[in-house]
């Protein structure tokens, strides 16, 4: 339903647009490397936006051989709006041959530093979570981020910002990526950023976020014809998604807080965040109870039937427990040929000037294991070694740990092309892949963005 | 775009391009179990597990139920025909009767190899676990063979009765049931007496010295089926085991044998222990440790095990399973006609099985070519290590082919194919067997 009304509301936009557009004569001038269109007035301004890029990766494997390659990882095509207090932006990736959309929104300037936003756009948790992949410091985000990062929803959002205080807040259901028949998702998501020093020797913030949301349906269950418990969180990260990933299914609510802090001091920087996530799960045992039928078997004592009540399933299959995950990471950078410059808009930094190079550091530790049970060839039993030797389950989540070190320089060339080279050195324990210890990747990009 | 570096871009344009042309050198060997059988980390027997498995004999030939092809499986014609064919083992499924036999059955209930359902209407899904031994004595487990394998009936194989552990303990002896002039077996009586009334007596066969027994002493290769079906029956079996003298850590019994023959029955490795079900080799390990163990190994385990068993992550989680439990046997089930049974046994698992110390008895032969494929004679030019113990390799299969990636023995439905592939003596043709010992057409 929002998805609708978030369609029609960009639509009007962009019909109100046109009219304005055609009444006003307009300007052809270059910001930034971008061609953009400004009315005599100031007051409506157009301009196109896209990005490239162009990437490489090798991997160092181990045991799994993964896919080293080079690719054109992003294009993205898109055009913002501004006119009086209101603007809009519609941006389109048509990376890896896939066409998704980014940023699409209407947005209202109630006051300088005072905006509402409808449309598909980042929710705000955390510091990478909420910034675009431009503006990250590496080639992507760390594994923390992008296992429990939670990226664009439609929404409406509000964010309020002076010096030292961001806040940002929105309601959103669900995500454009989702096809899925059932119900969509829901989600309220808070970042309070509080920032007790700015000034032009240092820059020191602390913050935190929160999120509580419905998982998307994934589709009806096909007995039941039910898309309540048919939902999951997928938590995953690093070289094609294999050594972190939790599946978690069944879920029915998904928190996640998010700690972050940052330092910029000259030409320093100093980054942290810690997310902690916690997932509730739960499935319909009457609704399965009602349709197998208590089933009774002949024992020596004369019967025995299972299931016979709904709590024999968690009894047997184990119980869908409370699934918490946890990951943090650190970072410490160094810019030759500018300082480190803190936007308070976006609580984040500035891009540096042309002819930068930027040396970084990361140390990132994701846990994306909850186990209290007994491991036995791709399953677990409980915890109990005879409970889990006659057969019974556990829903325990083994979904990795990984600790990573990355180092990375980026130069950028002018405001519009830069260059990153990463290498990583991942350490891994995952049993589904027992001979996976430590995987090296070197990554390269070229990233044009105008 | 002002401060334009070309010397810069270059440089980024290389990095790049290098990385791209790096990525398509295929560094490190394929993720398959070809490449990774040797060096996957595994759990190795310890010494003293090793001397236990050498109790073991070589090259064993384990009789199937006593036979599932000639006669009717796991009755008393069945187990004296394998006996007198040679078998080194003879192999049976625990179950307990609702009296507390031990009993030798393959099915959870009785419906394929009874007439269960005339003797007791409307009970015939019922587990052997509710009959007692007088009741479950009363079934004809024989007949059902003669309408199933016509080419292979035999008028005499009507009747048979279903065997406990001990009466093939006591077949593996040298005895065979008393039975009167029409056949029927005589049973104790409480007071000691023996009796052909069934009801009257308790239902145990009284024995008597096969006089047609030709000195062969096989073991028993005996399979406990899943706690839950039957709880503590490990432990009854090890206090049964003390109590017939066939415990070897508990002072066993001597069973005199005969030079030439067969003599499994008097060696340390007597009786093996043989289980599917993990949670029951932990209890054998606990109630029978120092009795050799073989681990059995199907596609799909248990509920709680989702992986096939044949990945290498799989074969290795139950390899290091069976060595922590004491485990001195592999066994895995072959491909192939008539079972189709899953791949388990192919080389690069056995030469992990053996890399773990383990030795491997496959289940279940039935034709030439499946002893052929698995004691490896395909890769010898076709000659058998029972022709030529010093055979050579025949062909560039360009990776160690060894005699680790074979099998030790296995559990054969026909121990008479099986003792012409060891060429190893016999005394008569499987049927002559059967003629012998009074099994008539």
């Amino acid at each position: 339903m929002l998805r609708k009304l978030y369609i029609a509301t960009l639509a009007l936009g962009m019909v109100a647009t046109s009219a304005i557009g055609q009444e006003k004569q307009l300007t052809a001038e270059s910001n930034k490397g971008g061609i953009v269109l400004t009315s005599a007035d100031k007051d409506y301004q157009i301009s196109l936006n896209g990005r490239i890029y162009m990437d490489g990766v090798h991997y160092f494997d181990d045991a799994t051989d993964l896919s080293s390659d080079a690719s054109i990882s992003d294009i993205r095509l898109g055009t913002s709006v501004k006119w009086g207090q209101w603007s809009a932006k519609v941006n389109v990736s048509f990376g890896n041959d896939e066409v998704k959309i980014k940023d699409a929104f209407l947005r209202y300037n109630y006051a300088t530093n005072s905006i509402f936003t409808v449309g598909n756009f980042f929710e705000p948790f955390g510091i990478e979570g909420s910034a675009s992949s431009k503006d990250l410091r590496f080639i992507g985000a760390s594994n923390m981020t992008e296992a429990m990062g939670i990226g664009r929803s439609i929404g409406l959002g509000y964010t309020y910002y002076t010096d030292k205080f961001y806040g940002s807040t929105g309601v959103f259901a669900g995500s454009v990526d989702n096809h899925n028949k059932g119900d969509q998702g829901f989600s309220t998501t808070t970042k309070l950023v509080y920032t007790p020093i700015v000034n032009e020797k240092v820059t020191f913030q602390l913050g935190g976020s929160f999120t509580y949301r419905i998982p998307e349906a994934n589709g009806f269950d096909e007995s039941l014809n039910d898309d309540d418990y048919n939902r999951e969180v997928v938590l995953a990260a690093g070289p094609e998604h294999k050594f972190l990933n939790a599946d978690i299914q069944h879920a029915r609510t998904d928190m996640r807080y998010n700690f972050q802090s940052m330092v910029l001091s000259g030409p320093f920087m100093l980054q942290a965040e810690y997310t902690k996530t916690k997932v509730t799960r739960d499935d319909d045992y009457v609704s399965r109870l009602m349709k197998d039928n208590p089933y009774w078997t002949h024992t020596a004592t004369g019967g025995y039937a299972w299931p016979t009540v709904p709590g024999d399933y968690p009894g047997w299959y184990g119980e869908l427990r409370d699934i918490e995950t946890k990951a943090y990471y650190a970072q410490a950078g160094f810019l030759l040929g500018d300082n480190y410059a803190y936007d308070s808009a976006s609580a984040y930094i500035k891009r540096p000037k042309a002819g930068s190079y930027e040396f970084l550091i990361r140390y990132d530790n994701t846990d994306l294991n909850d186990i209290d049970g007994t491991y036995f060839n791709g399953a677990y039993g409980p915890a109990d070694l005879g409970a889990a030797l006659g057969g019974a389950g556990n829903m325990s989540i083994q979904g990795g740990k990984s600790e990573s070190y990355s180092v990375a320089v980026n130069y950028y060339l002018n405001d519009n092309v830069m260059f990153r080279l990463n290498y990583s050195y991942m350490d891994v324990q995952n049993q589904v892949y027992p001979l996976d210890e430590k995987i090296g990747m070197v990554k390269a990009r070229v990233q044009v963005n105008f | 775009m002002k401060n334009f570096n070309v010397k810069n871009l270059l440089a980024g344009v290389l990095i790049l391009s290098g990385i791209g042309f790096a990525g398509c050198e295929d560094d490190t060997p394929d993720y398959n179990p070809y490449n990774n059988y040797k060096t996957y980390p595994l759990k190795e027997l310890s010494a003293e597990a090793k001397a236990v498995r050498d109790y073991v004999k070589a090259d064993a030939v384990i009789a199937h139920r006593g036979s599932t092809f000639w006669a009717p499986e796991e009755t008393e014609a069945a187990f004296r025909w394998a006996r007198n064919m040679g078998a080194d083992y003879l192999e049976l499924d625990l179950q307990r009767t609702s009296d507390g036999v031990l009993l030798a059955l393959h099915d959870g209930n009785l419906q394929r190899t009874s007439n269960i359902e005339s003797v007791f209407p409307g009970q015939d899904d019922y587990p052997v676990s509710r009959f007692t031994l007088k009741q479950l004595r009363e079934l004809d487990a024989g007949s059902w063979f003669n309408i199933d394998k016509p080419e292979n009936a035999r008028s005499s194989f009507k009747g048979l009765q279903i065997c406990t552990l001990e009466d093939v303990l006591l077949i593996a002896e040298g005895m065979k049931v008393k039975r009167n002039s029409l056949n029927q077996p005589y049973y104790k009586v409480e007071d000691g007496s023996e009796t052909i009334d069934l009801k009257a007596s308790t239902g145990v066969f009284v024995f008597v010295v096969d006089d047609k027994d030709n000195g062969n002493r096989p073991g028993i290769y005996a399979e406990t089926k899943e706690p839950y079906l039957f709880p503590n029956m490990e432990a009854d079996l090890a206090v049964f085991l003390s109590e017939v003298g066939w415990n070897v850590t508990d002072s066993p019994k001597v069973i005199p044998t005969t030079v030439g023959k067969v003599d499994v029955a008097n060696t340390k490795g007597r009786f093996i222990l043989q289980t599917f079900s993990r949670e029951s080799v932990v209890k054998l390990e606990k109630v029978l440790p120092g009795v050799p163990k073989c681990m059995l190994l199907w596609e799909d385990e248990s509920a709680g095990y989702v992986r096939p068993s044949n990945s290498i992550e799989s074969i290795a989680e139950f390899i290091n399973f069976s060595v922590e439990y004491n485990c001195h046997i592999a066994g895995p089930s072959i491909a192939g006609n008539p079972n189709k049974y899953p791949e388990l046994t192919e080389p690069w698992m056995c030469e992990m099985y053996h890399r773990a110390g383990m030795i491997v008895h496959a289940y279940s032969f039935d034709t030439e070519d499946q002893l052929r494929k698995y004691n490896g004679d395909y890769f010898y030019a076709g000659v058998s290590r029972f022709d030529d113990p010093a055979r050579a390799i025949s062909g560039d299969f360009q990776y160690d082919v060894n005699p680790n990636m074979f099998i030790d023995g296995g559990f054969t439905n026909l121990t008479d194919l099986s003792m012409k592939y060891q060429k190893r003596s016999v005394d008569e043709t499987a049927q002559d067997v059967f003629e012998t010992l009074g099994y008539n057409l």
